[in-house]
């Protein structure tokens, strides 16, 4: 017999503020520990927590690229728990009202596109950070806590349970990755924790109800993501096929082994007590300013690329790198602006523009695209070769040149010039005796030898033209030559 | 009053709240006391009726996105009972036990800034 | 002259008119706080230095003739769950035993600025949760009246201290009765201000819907000009009001508009049969004043503030109970660390050795109310009722200005004599509980003493931003039956063992 999986996501991400949530603090990486922390954030007696407008602001037009409903009316609960990296011993977050609910993201599958359904998107606090003395959080004889991440705002993203495999779960989470680069609102770096995510899976037969849920955690990379899922997913199965039955529980993806582990028996039963936090009024947020943000949103990544495809007439494979990142697709565009052949152009940027990024570290919203479309023209006009256009384009995108400036300045330009040429072909005749003695013997293909041997010696700037025909000349009228 | 103290003893452990049995016993009556008390709002039909959790009806202060100057090292940790550096330093995270198990030595009672301040204690 | 005697506006008058410096007024409280003391016990710090050192440096300003905020110079006591930068700052728990804030409270700031000199912290009820300052994990404060009875509570230590002329002001805070209930059985004039008109930044919070900063002065007119210090509108509390005070009356003739035509209501369940009879003829008595006065008196029932106290008793526990998860020996404060001993340990030992007997039974009075299973019962039940009331209250101020009726049940009761029944106990702020429940600013005013010469007071309650109301028909009160003078017994006590 076949399962279906039913899976569904929690989503939690960062948002980019500067300041905290609640408070003014930096949210800078890397700080000293406990060293970007307020009265606020690190829950002292008598402080008081006020929402952060950006944090609002990126939460809002978050929901609106899901597609979601904005709520004019949403409320802050607190979730009450111990834990050590709670300053408060309660977390400021959306329970009952959250601020969006309602929407969808789609994702490209082989069969055709897939609607992933949003059932709520909400905004919370960021807990501190724990450092374990000694590796792991149950050996260790004591733990160090540092407040800086405490206070960071968090988005949360909960989907419906329609996410079928492990795949779907991994594109579901790169779409909205890129969705969210887009908005700008999160790195959403799940190397870095900028973005996490937890899943809930159950298996049942077709049409039959739905099975016991497991909650999967622990999973740090989007590809983890899908392991653990299809693992559990077959775990699972394996049980329902000897008649066994699914323990309703949390379980960690246990990334060394490749496998999930039940964390039983190690967590209590949750009583959270929620209740609305009376530090901060109700969230009213007015119609008219979430038109203002839905106005402002700039063309999202699935339009993108429908207007890729159509509008340059491009592979879906070369657009889906094209529109990797917002930057990425601008600087396509705007060279394709100055240049004729789109396909030419888009390798170019798949190629060697994401090469020199990589190697340079350059950001490509810092390289300027007409300099990829007058190197392109260079080419296309013969003034440089392609291995020539490279090193031009190389030196004008990191340095900010001008490509015609950068061929001038270091003297790339095609060499045509006998009188230059001359010189230059002689010494490789004298230099290759053998081919040219094979040459004049009637062998066509020694031309082609010296050719190159003349145009290794300008490192590709020789024009081939030219070359061939002054090399032609030359032999025709050597010293030593036989009638 | 079995189901009440069995109630307070889910709640204190809910709540990390060491209470010895006198108190526990003490607790349990009073809590059922005030809790008959207080079921009185059950005596009023609230259908319909919106819960006010906030009294104020505004929108509410929004902060603008600046980074404002935290706290020195020195201030975030002049209150700490136990540190390492620059961080907050606690016991394990294993729930209970460790080599001495609950029934161990008596507590080591720590305290921050013994120094601090001039309590007038009366001088009656 | 005993400035200690006089009310904040004497002496701020006698200071702009350069008769007296701060130094002086400080200094006189200062002896009178050495001679009281030991019978009140108001006080949990002392700051003599500090307060002299802002005396001083208000008086330089004086004398460059720098701009001085009205109240400049004026002592003021600060209860000990408003946090004062540097000053040890104990909400009379164990638990914070050695706590100092590394900030102010705003409403702190806002008097630092204005040059008010702080004398010391008063005592109060742990958390602020009691009506007597008996749950104090230091020690009990007296009622200077009879150092045999409570000061009331909360905020005892204020009401006490302002009433033993320990201090002509004090800031206290009112969740619930906390700074009215203390008012009354101390003789003294105590606001609670509008929800959200005085920040709580700073304000150690205890059920976070409720609180109140509040204040205690020797009569109206003191009472107001802290007000007016305090109120306004702070970016760093949310709940916070915008609203701009009403328009600028000069403070020391804000009544000259008396009470022509000002419809009182009073409230007809707070004159049954569980209030004393001293108490009622007292405010019977100042309601024929009134009405002599030119005011319109007509009694008026509220049958819904008889659920008040418990909607009350599920709401601020709950609050409270969420509030208190923080003091878990982590960051500040007590902390109990068994050696191998884990976390959770740590969390519970610290708990249950540094929080007193009330603390306890609210954090789990408030978790029951919250728990899963219980909530919508309970908790929003009781919020539910809570909207009910605020409806009612709503509607009797269509047909009235102002509520009025006595601010406690009783006179100051005896030590000891409810501390070991909570029910008891919290039947002592009956009277206080609705104001705190739907918002409206409350002011308790004294109303004379009663035949065993203990002090009555009367209570009155204006609809939301309407303080500036309540404290004119406390000015025309006082107009008409001047405020009874500083208690003797403390003076004849002076230097005895208590």
């Amino acid at each position: 017999m076949d399962y279906e999986a039913v899976i569904g996501l929690e989503v939690h991400l960062e948002l980019k503020t500067r300041s905290k949530i609640f408070c003014g603090c930096s949210t800078a990486f890397g700080m000293e520990p406990n060293s970007s922390c307020c009265p606020v954030c690190l829950g002292l007696p008598g402080s008081l927590p006020v929402l952060n407008r950006s944090a609002l602001e990126m939460a809002v037009k978050a929901a609106l690229a899901l597609n979601c409903r904005v709520e004019g009316r949403s409320r802050f609960d607190r979730k009450n728990y111990f834990y050590p990296d709670l300053p408060k011993a309660y977390q400021i977050s959306q329970y009952e009202l959250p601020v969006a609910r309602g929407g969808y993201l789609e994702i490209d599958l082989p069969g055709g596109i897939k609607r992933v359904n949003i059932e709520r998107v909400h905004m919370e606090e960021e807990a501190g950070k724990l450092l374990h003395a000694g590796g792991s959080i149950m050996e260790s004889d004591y733990s160090l806590v540092d407040y800086n991440r405490a206070g960071i705002p968090l988005l949360e993203i909960v989907t419906a349970p329609n996410i079928s495999s492990g795949k779907e779960a991994r594109l579901f989470l790169e779409e909205l990755r890129l969705l969210l680069f887009y908005c700008d609102v999160s790195d959403c770096r799940m190397e870095e924790g900028s973005l996490r995510c937890d899943a809930n899976i159950s298996l049942n037969l077709p049409g039959a109800a739905m099975g016991n849920k497991v909650e999967v955690k622990n999973m740090n990379s989007f590809r983890a993501v899908e392991y653990a899922l299809d693992y559990e997913a077959q775990r699972q199965a394996e049980i329902l096929s000897r008649a066994g039955e699914i323990v309703q529980e949390t379980r960690h993806w246990d990334e060394e082994n490749r496998v999930t582990v039940s964390l039983r028996g190690k967590e209590e039963a949750s009583d959270y007590r929620y209740f609305p936090e009376p530090d901060l009024p109700p969230l009213l947020i007015e119609e008219s300013w979430v038109q203002e943000l839905k106005e402002a949103l700039p063309e999202l990544p699935a339009h993108k690329r429908l207007r890729f495809e159509e509008q340059y007439r491009l592979d879906p494979k070369d657009v889906a790198v094209l529109t990797s990142s917002p930057e990425l697709a601008c600087f396509y565009e705007e060279a394709a602006r100055h240049v004729e052949d789109y396909t030419g152009l888009a390798n170019w940027v798949k190629g060697d523009v994401l090469r020199i990024h990589n190697d340079s570290g350059k950001a490509i919203g810092e390289m300027t695209p007409l300099a990829l479309a007058e190197t392109i023209s260079l080419l296309e006009r013969g003034e440089i070769s392609r291995p020539v256009a490279r090193e031009v384009l190389e030196e004008a995108l990191v340095r900010g040149k001008n490509p015609a400036q950068v061929v001038q300045d270091r003297g790339l330009g095609r060499i045509a010039d006998p009188g230059t040429l001359g010189p230059l072909i002689e010494k490789v005749l004298q230099e290759n005796p053998k081919a040219v003695e094979s040459y004049l013997q009637g062998r066509e293909k020694a031309l082609g030898f010296l050719v190159g041997k003349v145009m290794a010696a300008t490192r590709g700037r020789s024009d081939p033209a030219a070359v061939n025909t002054i090399l032609r000349d030359k032999l025709q009228n050597l010293p030593g030559k036989v009638e | 009053m079995k189901e009440i103290a069995q109630i307070v003893d889910y709640l204190a452990l809910l709540v990390r709240l060491e209470l010895d049995e006198e108190q526990k016993k003490v607790l349990a009556a009073q809590l059922d006391n005030i809790l008959d008390a207080a079921r009185r709002v059950q005596e009023l039909d609230t259908s319909g009726v919106e819960p006010t959790a906030h009294v104020v009806s505004s929108r509410g202060t929004l902060r603008e996105d600046e980074v404002k100057p935290s706290l020195s090292l020195e201030e975030v940790m002049q209150n700490v009972p136990l540190k390492e550096g620059s961080l907050f330093r606690v016991p394990s995270m294993s729930g209970s036990g460790g080599p001495n198990g609950p029934g161990g030595p008596a507590p080591e009672q720590i305290h921050a800034s013994e120094e601090a301040g001039d309590r007038q204690e009366g001088k009656g | 002259m005993d400035l200690f005697r006089l009310s904040a506006l004497q002496l701020s008058g006698l200071m702009r008119e350069g008769e007296v410096s701060s130094e002086e007024v400080v200094n006189s409280f200062l002896q009178r706080i050495e001679q009281v003391e030991p019978q009140v016990k108001a006080f949990l710090l002392l700051c003599p230095e500090e307060a002299l050192a802002a005396a001083r440096e208000v008086d330089r300003r004086r004398l460059r003739g720098d701009e001085l905020n009205f109240l400049a110079g004026v002592p003021v006591a600060v209860k000990d769950n408003i946090c004062t930068r540097g000053l040890r700052t104990t909400c009379a728990s164990r638990i914070l035993e050695n706590y100092v804030p590394p900030y102010d409270a705003t409403v702190v700031s806002a008097i630092r600025r204005a040059g008010l000199p702080i004398l010391g912290k008063t005592n109060m009820d742990e958390f602020a949760m009691g009506s007597s300052t008996e749950n104090s994990a230091f020690f009990s404060t007296r009622n200077p009246w009879d150092t045999r009875r409570v000061p009331g509570g909360s905020s005892g230590g204020s009401a006490a201290a302002v009433a033993a002329g320990e201090a002509p002001l004090a800031l206290g805070s009112d969740t619930g009765g906390s700074v009215r209930q203390p008012a009354a059985f101390c003789g003294v004039t105590g606001l609670r201000p509008t929800y959200g008109r005085v920040s709580r930044y700073g304000l150690i919070a205890f059920a976070s819907s409720l609180d109140q900063v509040g204040t205690h002065s020797r009569d109206a007119a003191g009472g107001l000009a802290l007000f007016r210090l305090i109120a306004g509108h702070d970016p760093l509390d949310a709940t916070s009001i915008n609203t701009p005070l009403e328009e600028d009356v000069e403070a020391d003739n804000f009544c000259e508009n008396g009470l022509k035509g000002l419809r009182l209501g009073l409230i007809s369940e707070q004159m049954g049969d569980g209030f004393a009879p001293e108490v009622k003829e007292k405010i019977r008595q100042t309601a024929a004043l009134l009405e002599g006065e030119g005011a319109f008196v007509e009694e008026v029932s509220l049958p819904l503030t008889d659920y008040a106290l418990a909607a009350y008793y599920l709401i601020n526990p709950a609050e409270a109970s969420s509030n208190l998860g923080r003091y878990d020996g982590v960051r500040y404060g007590l902390s109990e660390r068994i050696s191998g001993g884990g976390v959770r340990e740590m969390f519970a030992h610290t708990r249950g050795k540094g929080f007193g007997m009330e603390v306890k039974r609210r954090i789990i009075l408030g978790s029951y109310a919250l728990s899963a299973g219980y909530y919508d019962a309970y908790y929003l039940q009781a919020l539910k009722v809570r909207t009910l009331i605020k409806k009612e209250m709503e509607k009797a101020f269509e047909r009235f200005d102002v509520l009025f009726g006595p601010s406690t049940p009783t006179t100051p009761f005896m030590l000891g004599e409810k501390v070991d029944d909570p029910l008891q106990m919290y039947l002592s702020d009956v009277c206080n509980i609705t104001d705190a429940l739907t918002g409206n600013p409350s002011l308790s005013i004294p109303c004379g003493l009663s035949p065993a010469g203990m002090p009555v007071g009367m209570q009155l309650s204006a609809p939301p931003l309407n303080e500036m109301l309540l404290f004119r028909v406390a000015a025309a009160i006082e107009n008409m039956r001047p405020l009874p003078p500083l208690p003797e017994q403390v003076n004849i006590l002076e230097g005895g063992q208590c």
